[in-house]
């Protein structure tokens, strides 16, 4: 019935032309940076240069990471403080993850959506993700993406991810800087501050603080904060109302001088970099794991120990 | 499944806020297996475009319901050209008239689906094109 459509080729860059692209800050070769890293289509050679290069460069970017729970306004945050930078002429690149479906792989990304209206704009970069891939809550490709981000120069790298469950950690593994962002009234703020995030993050934001009720909470967080040593700041902002922003800008700019000046930043880059190390032999191993789990024979008598270690050992693992 | 990742860019160019379409499209395509990124309503085509590079999308479904599909889904195209994509697939998706086809078409829509046709007819074309799975009528 429909005309036949000749069939487009999809645009296809050589490493060579993706490396080189993506070092002048150009948006398609690093667009497709990511795209092969995530595809897995990437040979270690590029993930080579881009790590060698960064290790090289004078200039470090930012990287912030934003957690919290759902609708605590993570998004609109981000978007308010993208806004107030790029008005200060800086380059934003954004990355954020957004759950993908178990059944299907299917993902429905739609963090973009809260700063579609600062586009088009040649100074700010937004790569949406899925968190397809995770093998135990590790996702290695996003580190990756954090790496091919700096090769490209951002100022600011700010990278926002699902706020429940291990990512939580995981971001503060990921970033330079990390904020958890909470909102008044949530009910289960106690239950929140016992998981431990509160002892790994460096600032606490506190938005919806135009609430009524935002004062009684940032008095409970006081309580809690107290007792941890080196315990995060908290900032009372409303991302809404554009209110605090300024504020958070210089905090983190401040911050991030002080953890640079100390010699911090660079022992949480090297932390950082070995973190992936060990998230790259996770995702590889449970990969393999995960084939030999589906295909493997079920032999209810015998106990599901001693056959992960006899093939473990199988597999030269010293366990 | 990590080698057959194809992304979908769900795009509403123009002055038009009825998003039911696109966010009942953005789903079954989401079931469909697809990683779908939805731009939310009235961007400009450069918008639109500037989104699909930077998420490096395979297809590109566009969908407004005002009657400006003709002005505006080409837009998009030339935002595309601009920037060195134009390989991306772009459908066009609305209450499209039979007589508009062509016209879209020739400024470089590659598919319409107009009334009478549902998420399934553009799944598969997708799964067609992008994938290389022939599809049973």
């Amino acid at each position: 019935m429909r005309n036949k459509v000749s069939k487009k080729k999809r645009l296809v860059l050589t490493e060579e032309e993706v490396f080189r692209r993506l070092i002048q800050g150009d948006e398609v070769g690093l667009a497709r940076a990511l795209s092969m890293i995530y595809r897995e289509e990437a040979t270690s050679s590029l993930l080579s240069r881009i790590y060698a290069y960064n290790a090289d460069k004078k200039h470090k970017s930012k990287v912030i990471g934003i957690t919290g729970a759902g609708g605590v306004g993570k998004s609109t945050l981000i978007s308010v403080l993208a806004e107030a930078l790029l008005k200060k002429g800086l380059r934003i690149g954004i990355i954020a993850v957004d759950p993908s479906s178990p059944k299907t792989g299917g993902a429905l990304l739609g963090d973009r959506i809260r700063l579609q209206h600062l586009f088009p704009n040649p100074n700010l970069f937004f790569r949406s993700f899925s968190s397809r891939g995770m093998v135990g809550g590790i996702n290695p490709f996003i580190f990756d993406a954090v790496a091919v981000l700096e090769a490209a120069s951002f100022d600011y790298i700010i990278i926002e991810t699902l706020g429940i469950g291990q990512d939580e950690i995981d971001i503060v593994h990921m970033c330079d800087l990390t904020a958890l962002v909470i909102a008044p009234g949530l009910g289960d703020d106690v239950q929140f501050l016992k998981s431990g995030v509160i002892e790994l993050v460096d600032l606490i934001v506190m938005n919806k603080s135009d609430l009524p009720t935002a004062s009684r909470t940032v008095g409970i967080l006081n309580s809690y904060t107290r007792m941890v040593e080196n315990h995060p700041d908290i900032i009372k902002l409303s991302a809404y109302k554009k209110q605090g922003i300024m504020e958070l800008i210089e905090y983190i700019d401040n911050k991030w001088q002080e953890l640079l000046d100390n010699g911090s930043l660079e022992k949480r880059r090297m932390e950082r970099w070995k973190f992936q190390v060990g998230n790259w032999m996770r995702y590889i191993i449970g990969k393999r794991i995960h084939k030999f789990v589906e295909k493997g024979e079920v032999n209810p008598k015998a106990s599901p120990y001693e056959i992960a270690i006899s093939t473990l050992k199988e597999w030269g693992c010293e366990v | 499944m990590a080698d057959k990742v194809v992304r979908v860019l769900v795009g509403k160019p123009g002055l038009d806020g009825h998003d039911r379409a696109a966010k009942v499209m953005a789903r079954a395509l989401r079931d469909a297996g697809f990683e779908v990124i939805y731009t939310g309503i009235r961007q400009t085509p450069a918008q639109v475009a500037q989104t699909a590079v930077q998420e490096d999308v395979d297809v590109i479904v566009l969908n407004n319901l005002t009657g400006a599909h003709l002005e505006v889904f080409p837009l998009v195209v030339e935002e595309l050209k601009k920037r060195g994509r134009d390989d991306i697939y772009v459908l066009a998706t609305g209450v499209i008239p039979f007589e508009d086809v062509e016209p879209l078409k020739e400024k470089g829509i590659d598919e319409v689906f107009g009334p009478g046709t549902g998420p399934i007819h553009v799944i598969n074309w997708i799964k067609e094109h992008v994938l290389g799975e022939k599809q049973g009528e």
